[in-house]
């Protein structure tokens, strides 16, 4: 229900998902219509095709079909499904020579704090699709998956196979990118604006 | 905890403030510089996560409902067992068409076949190996096993494989088995006191059931039971009747 709103979407209802690794596995209907819409987002982001996006998380949810049962904790259900659903666009990116791996850059690490002044840029969802376009895949992964708000950092760590310090880095990196190109665009579309003055 | 590694756990729980550990919690509220900033980096996040709205394209939980219900390759959990089961249930169809032991037999005739026709398929293995009667008899003998006083026709002079002993109608008994044209002879030997519908003295009966042939007779305080898988007419000739 926070998801809903959150992004002011009516959402199906839902049991909540048991937390104790003795809990049973939620039932597959339950588990789509839990995760299903933050999938399709992270696809979304990540692929920037609506119609990848959807067979990304369709081929999420098959291979949950087909192996989920093996999965033993019924907390990490969620967890399971984005790393899923990552390394099918891994694999795709990678097909089509769209993603290099970055190797962490530990002179980086902690020193990304920007001079910070001036008000927030404003944002709505088109710019940010396309501010979120212009960032590297390596920083726009955790950053998508920390705006939606379904994992924690170290969930977020443990989905991307990265160490939690570099999840950590990243998102505050990428954050500071982000800022600066939402001013950006935001001054850009000023400067186009004619003012309209009376005779 | 440093202050710089503080800002990157607070920076990277804005959204989820019930993930930051105690420690860092505890430096904000110490620290207004580094407060000032979490508040204005938290109202950005915030900003952001709700324009983070990508409309969901319709139907799309329909199908994946849909593809989910025809996993194909899944069926095969259930299939290798249902396989299993199928095969088993074959071979016992195969094995009860061919079982020869009918309930028109007296008791000691059934359980003697049965017992024979296991030696046979090497479900029940040979307690001695012989090449002779013999040598089989003096094996029995040992153990004071029943062994044949006198058998008829040509029986006597054939190779053994060997000896089994075993239990028929609550009485010790042996099977010895013999190499015949064409296959194997097994002949089972017990002493018939008190021996329910034994076969008449020296006058062998001959029957057969599914594939098995087999003669009984008794002679004395002995009763026999002489079975084969191998040709009637094979059975016959050692008794001399061909």
């Amino acid at each position: 229900m926070e998801l809903a709103l959150q992004f002011g979407i009516e959402l199906p209802e839902t049991r909540p998902i048991p937390r104790r690794v003795t809990d049973s596995v939620p039932s597959f209907e339950q588990i789509v219509d839990a995760h299903y819409q933050g999938l399709y987002r992270f696809a979304l982001s990540m692929c920037k095709r609506e119609a990848t996006a959807k067979d990304l998380v369709q081929q999420t949810f098959l291979q949950w079909a087909r192996k989920g049962h093996t999965l033993r904790d019924a907390t990490k259900v969620k967890t399971w499904l984005f790393t899923t659903l990552y390394r099918e666009w891994l694999s795709i990116a990678r097909r089509e020579k769209k993603f290099e791996e970055v190797e962490f850059e530990p002179d980086l690490h902690g020193s990304t704090q920007n001079e910070d002044d001036g008000e927030n840029p404003r944002v709505d969802s088109a710019t940010l699709q396309t501010a979120l376009e212009q960032l590297d895949p390596n920083y726009r992964a955790p950053l998508v998956l920390f705006y939606l708000k379904e994992l924690s950092y170290r969930d977020i760590a443990e989905t991307l196979g990265i160490p939690i310090g570099t999840v950590m880095s990243r998102l505050s990196r990428a954050k500071d990118s982000l800022r600066t190109i939402l001013r950006r665009m935001e001054d850009s579309a000023a400067s186009h604006i004619i003012p309209l003055t009376t005779s | 905890m440093n202050r710089e590694e503080a800002r990157l756990e607070l920076d990277a729980t804005t959204l989820r403030p019930q993930d930051a550990s105690s420690e860092a919690r505890a430096m904000l509220e110490g620290d207004a510089e580094l407060a000032a900033w979490h508040a204005k980096r938290t109202a950005f996040d915030e900003s952001v996560a709700e324009a983070f709205a990508a409309a969901i394209p319709a139907g799309l939980r329909e199908s994946i409902l849909q593809n989910a219900k025809r996993p194909a390759k899944r069926p095969v959990r259930w299939m290798m067992p249902a396989l299993i089961s199928a095969a088993a249930a074959c071979i016992a169809g195969a094995w009860l068409l061919l079982w020869p032991v009918n309930g028109e037999m007296p008791a000691w005739q059934a359980e003697s076949l049965a017992a024979v026709v296991q030696v046979e398929h090497g479900m029940m293995k040979l307690d001695d190996r012989a090449p002779d009667l013999e040598a089989v008899k003096k094996l029995l003998a040992a153990t004071s096993s029943p062994s044949p006083q006198r058998l008829p026709g040509t029986l006597g002079g054939l190779p053994t494989f060997g000896c089994k002993r075993i239990r028929i109608a609550g009485r010790p008994a042996t099977i010895i088995c013999f190499k015949i044209e064409g296959g194997e002879a097994h002949l089972v030997v017990m002493d018939n006191a008190r021996l329910n519908s034994a076969p008449p003295q020296m006058k062998p009966q001959f029957q057969t059931s599914k594939n098995w042939h087999m003669a009984t007779w008794s002679d004395g305080s002995q009763t026999f039971l002489l079975a084969t898988s191998a040709s009637e007419q094979a059975l016959k000739k050692l008794f001399g009747l061909t």
